[in-house]
């Protein structure tokens, strides 16, 4: 499939999709398996495109995940910047290695956002345990392939004809 | 004036965002200055809610068009038959209102305070986590919803309405550690007031030696204006002495039904 929208149009199109997910499996007790689609997403254009989507768009998306899963403000916006400017760093880099490397290197990255996210959760209420959910990590690791490769159809240029 | 490289330019680009966000965190925990950000916020994401309300609402509705028309049947007579029994009790208690009221009047002490507008809405999504213990609910500022209504369930109270957009609006649920709950014991008339602690309630200010044991049921005192009176908040659960301290610590379970209830009724602010 061919998109006939400006690349710009699906960045925010999957997006906006993500933050549907994102408040979707929040609802339900799959929450704690699933990862960060919001996270997801905005690491892929940053990685592709990163001259028109980096820390800025990053550092909106957070705040956005911050009302929508009820964490005080800047969390998520801190989070999605660092993350976004370590893939900026990266994706020169990132674009010649093979699948099983990139999702690897999306697996560690997605691993230490959530470490940050449990550390955050657990010195915010000492009275409960420092668990770390290891789960949405795994998950990134088989995915993000599926992910790219979903993303990458969606905003694939229409042949000039 | 300044002629940066792309590389500079992303380190300042992301030195900005951080301390920006740093700020904002601190803001918002240690000064609790965000409160109005986070209803501007709300309001930008509440469409995205509303969306994600509406997929799960469809979802549902399609696994109950799946279930057999006579388990349907079934939950429909037994809805009934609940209703006349309410419409019953509810003719009674009109007669104990008014005959309270009288009785009030008879003593010269001010009418208690009775919210009769109640307004239906339902839970579409929960938001967990280290954040605040939040809902969302169907209904806004449109339709007369306001910020600092009490919200309760069919077995007592769940939160407050914290912030309200057009459609839609954010309850906090008495478990925040945040919401603080004038409470009255049902059988003793022991006053105190209840703290959110995320997974149960503790009734702060309860002197050693007084009258309070497990299973008392704990009841909306109506104190400070902000919840009508009368409204079942918690059961105590255990009860601690400490040697140290002139208070007793005391924890109790919610009992509305926080994370089960798919409809809430608000309490109309002010309404008699």
């Amino acid at each position: 499939m061919n998109s006939v929208l400006p690349n710009r149009a699906w960045t925010f199109i999957s997006l906006l999709i993500a933050m549907v997910f994102l408040t979707l499996q929040n609802n339900s007790s799959a929450a704690q398996f699933l990862p960060n689609w919001p996270w997801l997403v905005m690491m892929f254009w940053v990685l592709t495109t990163p001259h028109k989507v980096n820390i800025g768009s990053a550092f909106i998306v957070g705040l956005l995940c911050d009302s929508l899963l009820a964490q005080p403000i800047g969390l998520f916006a801190l989070l999605f910047s660092l993350s976004a400017y370590f893939m900026t760093t990266l994706s020169a880099h990132y674009k010649g290695l093979p699948i099983i490397q990139q999702s690897l290197y999306i697996g560690l990255f997605y691993g230490l956002f959530q470490l940050c996210l449990d550390v955050f959760s657990y010195a915010s209420k000492p009275e409960n345990s420092l668990e770390l959910n290891l789960w949405p990590v795994g998950l990134v690791f088989v995915f993000w392939g599926a992910v790219q490769y979903s993303l990458e159809r969606l905003s694939r240029p229409a042949p000039i004809e | 004036m300044f002629n940066y490289g792309i590389h500079e330019r992303i380190r300042i680009k992301t030195a900005l965002a951080s301390v920006s966000a740093v700020l904002l965190l601190i803001l918002d925990l240690h000064f609790g200055m965000m409160n109005q950000a986070r209803t501007y916020l709300y309001s930008i994401t509440s469409p995205i809610q509303m969306v994600s309300a509406q997929i799960s609402l469809q979802s549902k509705n399609l696994h109950q068009w799946l279930l057999n028309q006579e388990a349907q049947e079934e939950t429909q007579a037994q809805l009934e038959s609940e209703n006349r029994m309410l419409k019953a009790q509810l003719l009674q208690f009109n007669h104990l209102k008014r005959e309270n009221k009288e009785l009030r009047a008879l003593l010269s002490v001010s009418p208690s305070q009775f919210a009769t507008r109640y307004r239906l809405a339902q839970i579409i999504s929960i938001a967990q986590g280290s954040g605040q213990q939040v809902t969302q609910i169907n209904k806004g500022s449109q339709h007369s919803i306001h910020a600092g209504d009490a919200v309760v369930d069919t077995q007592g109270l769940i939160g407050q309405i914290q912030h309200t957009s057009l459609l839609n609006s954010q309850v906090i649920l008495i478990t925040d550690p945040n919401q603080m709950i004038p409470v009255i014991n049902q059988r003793t008339g022991l006053r105190g007031v209840v703290q959110g602690n995320i997974k149960n309630l503790k009734l702060r200010f309860i002197p050693q030696g007084s009258d309070i044991k497990t299973g008392d049921v704990l009841l909306t005192s109506g104190l400070g204006q902000h919840f009508p009176e009368g409204y079942p908040v918690a059961t105590v659960d255990h009860i601690t002495q400490h040697n140290n301290s002139e208070f007793l610590t005391v924890y109790a379970q919610p009992i509305a039904q926080l994370h089960q209830s798919s409809y809430v009724l608000i309490l109309e602010q002010g309404a008699q």
